[in-house]
């Protein structure tokens, strides 16, 4: 039993910094032509899933909080409110999702996590803003989380196996 | 194992399709621009320029008409009219001014790329 | 290993709280901008960098606003300006008047189609009523009246004679604006952008960028439009122009810039003339002295270490080449050259 916690401990920490450097890598990405500023293929929520199907509530929310401070101390104020935002949001969605209904497979929750953190930051970006236009984006933000969702559904699925090796599996296999 | 796909996966896309198209539908005009007037300096009302009727508002003697996608100060009790002679403001950053009667009228831009400041 | 339990929503909680705090605190000290009215203008004033901002820029409008109103307004019964001109005699024992009437007499000193003392002539003209062409013999007085010799300054004693009124009109936006800057620069903010009608001042660290970007308007198009951009830091920029105050008869626009050899509107090949250089009146004198001088004027802007913007009426443009770089064309109507 205390075995399985320190390595709840363990590989909550790992996959915190796993988080953290995706998104960071991530930001290297070209942003497309086609895609509105600041939409990015979101693969830390790969991390943020996984950990919400198999780590738990503390957990999950304790890495979406590192990649928000991440932000925020790297990108400014405004851009850490965003991850943070975005980040509690679809954290909570998976957690439900993932944690408890268990109906959906790995591309839905992709979708609902990318559609989750779309709209904390369009929250944000309508309070700091402080104007309703920002919600003109909505209709190309939802289109853009389908797609980019269905990526890293696909790749959560694929990174199971090697997910359950990582984090070794004393205690319930996703 | 998790699955990859089940039929709720279908469910949630189709409904996010289907939102995004709703919400394009129902979204407000593209330019979505508001402009706001200014009386002695102080935020007095803040109006959406791309409303279809037009509206009309006549504050310190100057008057104010907005509405398809244009804002532009009608007429003015002042003498040198350089706020009527300003025209019919369409544009982000756009402003005009009635200094005697101290109201102003100005687009809201979106800080992106536009300068801070104007000289002329 | 309870106390780990414990402790991970404790740390998501300050962690949330953390970033709130910092952007609260961020926020606090982000730009602030107040709007106010001044010499006929809108006033705009934006702080960077301090505490209570709204404080430190509402204040800076009311220095303004006091220069204009105590000072150098020729409208306003209150000011000094006024009451010299109503007496003919002012006993400015402030002294701010005297240092404002030196500093410009000296600017425009070597310039006789420049004066202080343009009142008679803007009343002749009546612009800002509608407009009038005056007969020969009202300009011939005008001229007269106009001339610099009838202003006097000795000691805290300013005299008027021969009918000379004088009137801050040509560059007292560019004195309030340094007003302005000087305010929010004591107020300790790292930087700010003061704006009078056209006379834009800007000092210190605006935002993210070392410089700030600053529109010049377009004189062909609607207001607040500009045709291109100039980066700068820790300068004044003043423009004149023919298109904003003008009345028109028979087709020939008259501009409200006046010849001071001639009493009569400025008519040339220039629309509009922007300077930008170290101080507020300096620029707004140099850029009127440009407009009525023409390229000749550049050699004067090249003495007080200033750079200018020049457009003419078939939209082509000159810039001293020390603005190569920092100037940006956004209109490709005009064509630019540099001098």
């Amino acid at each position: 039993m205390k075995s399985v916690k320190i390595q709840k401990l363990t590989v909550t920490a790992l996959f915190t910094s796993l988080s953290v450097v995706l998104s960071f890598l991530e930001s290297f990405l070209p942003t497309f032509a086609f895609l509105p500023p600041g939409a990015k293929p979101g693969f830390s929520n790969i991390i943020v899933m996984f950990s919400a199907m198999s780590l738990g509530v503390p957990q999950t929310l304790f890495i979406v909080c590192a990649k928000a401070t991440f932000a925020f101390l790297t990108r400014g104020a405004v851009a850490g409110l965003m991850s943070l935002a975005g980040g509690v949001l679809s954290g909570i969605c998976m957690l439900f999702v993932l944690g408890k209904l268990k109906v959906t497979g790995c591309v839905g929750a992709g979708v609902l996590s990318a559609v989750c953190h779309n709209l904390g930051q369009l929250l944000v970006s309508f309070i700091t803003v402080g104007s309703s236009a920002v919600f003109g984006y909505a209709p190309v933000l939802l289109v853009v989380s389908v797609v980019t969702g269905v990526i890293t559904g696909a790749i959560l699925r694929a990174a199971i196996p090697y997910f359950n090796k990582l984090r070794g599996a004393e205690w319930g296999m996703p | 194992m998790k699955k990859l796909f089940t039929k709720w996966d279908f469910v949630i896309i189709l409904i996010c399709l289907a939102l995004s198209v709703l919400l394009f539908a129902l979204r407000p005009n593209e330019n979505g621009n508001e402009a706001v007037i200014r009386v002695d300096g102080k935020k007095y009302k803040t109006v959406d320029i791309n409303s279809t009727d037009l509206g009309e508002i006549t504050v310190n003697g100057v008057t104010v008409v907005y509405g398809g996608g244009e804002i532009y100060i009608k007429d003015s009790s002042c003498r040198d009219k350089v706020c009527v002679n300003a025209g019919h403001l369409s544009k982000k950053g756009q402003s005009s001014v009635c200094a005697p009667n101290r109201v102003s009228v100005e687009i809201k831009s979106d800080g992106k790329n536009a300068p801070r400041a104007v000289t002329g | 290993m309870k106390t780990v339990k414990k402790l991970l929503p404790l740390l998501c909680i300050s962690v949330i709280l953390g970033v709130f705090i910092f952007s609260f605190v961020k926020d606090m000290y982000s730009e602030k901008t107040q709007y106010g009215f001044a010499c006929g203008s809108e006033v705009k004033v934006t702080v960077f960098g301090t505490k209570d901002g709204e404080e430190k820029s509402k204040s800076a409008i009311d220095e303004i606003n006091c220069l204009d109103r105590d000072v150098l307004s020729d409208t306003l019964s209150t000011s000094a300006v006024y009451k010299l001109n109503e007496s003919g005699e002012y006993t400015d024992n402030s002294g701010e008047l005297v240092s404002y009437i030196n500093e410009c007499a000296d600017l425009i000193s070597s310039c006789s189609k420049m004066t202080l003392l343009s009142k008679p002539i803007s009343d002749i003209w009546n612009i800002s009523g509608g407009g009038r062409i005056p007969s020969d013999e009202e300009l011939v007085d005008a001229v007269k009246k106009a001339d610099m010799k009838n202003l006097s300054v000795s000691g805290n004693k300013i005299t008027l004679s021969n009918g000379g009124k004088m009137s801050f009109g040509a560059f007292g936006k560019g004195t309030v604006c340094e007003k302005g800057v000087n305010a929010l620069k004591n107020s300790g903010a790292k930087g700010g952008i003061v704006t009078v009608g056209g006379t834009v001042g800007v000092f210190g660290k605006c935002g993210k960028s070392d410089t700030v970007t600053v529109g010049v308007r377009d004189p062909f198009a609607g207001a607040g439009e500009y045709f291109a951009t100039v980066d700068v830091k820790d300068c004044y920029l003043s423009t004149s122009g023919d298109y904003e105050k003008y009345f028109e008869k028979d087709g020939k626009r008259y501009c409200h810039i006046f010849d001071a050899e001639t009493a009569k509107p400025v008519d040339s090949d220039i629309t509009s003339v922007t300077v930008i250089a170290d101080g507020g009146t300096l620029s707004d004198v140099l850029s009127t002295a440009i407009f009525i001088l023409g390229e000749d004027g550049l050699t004067l802007a090249e003495k007080y270490n200033a750079q200018c913007i020049i457009v003419k009426k078939d939209k082509s443009v000159i810039i001293s080449k020390e603005l190569e770089g920092n100037f940006k064309l956004v209109n490709s109507g005009f064509s630019v050259s540099a001098v």
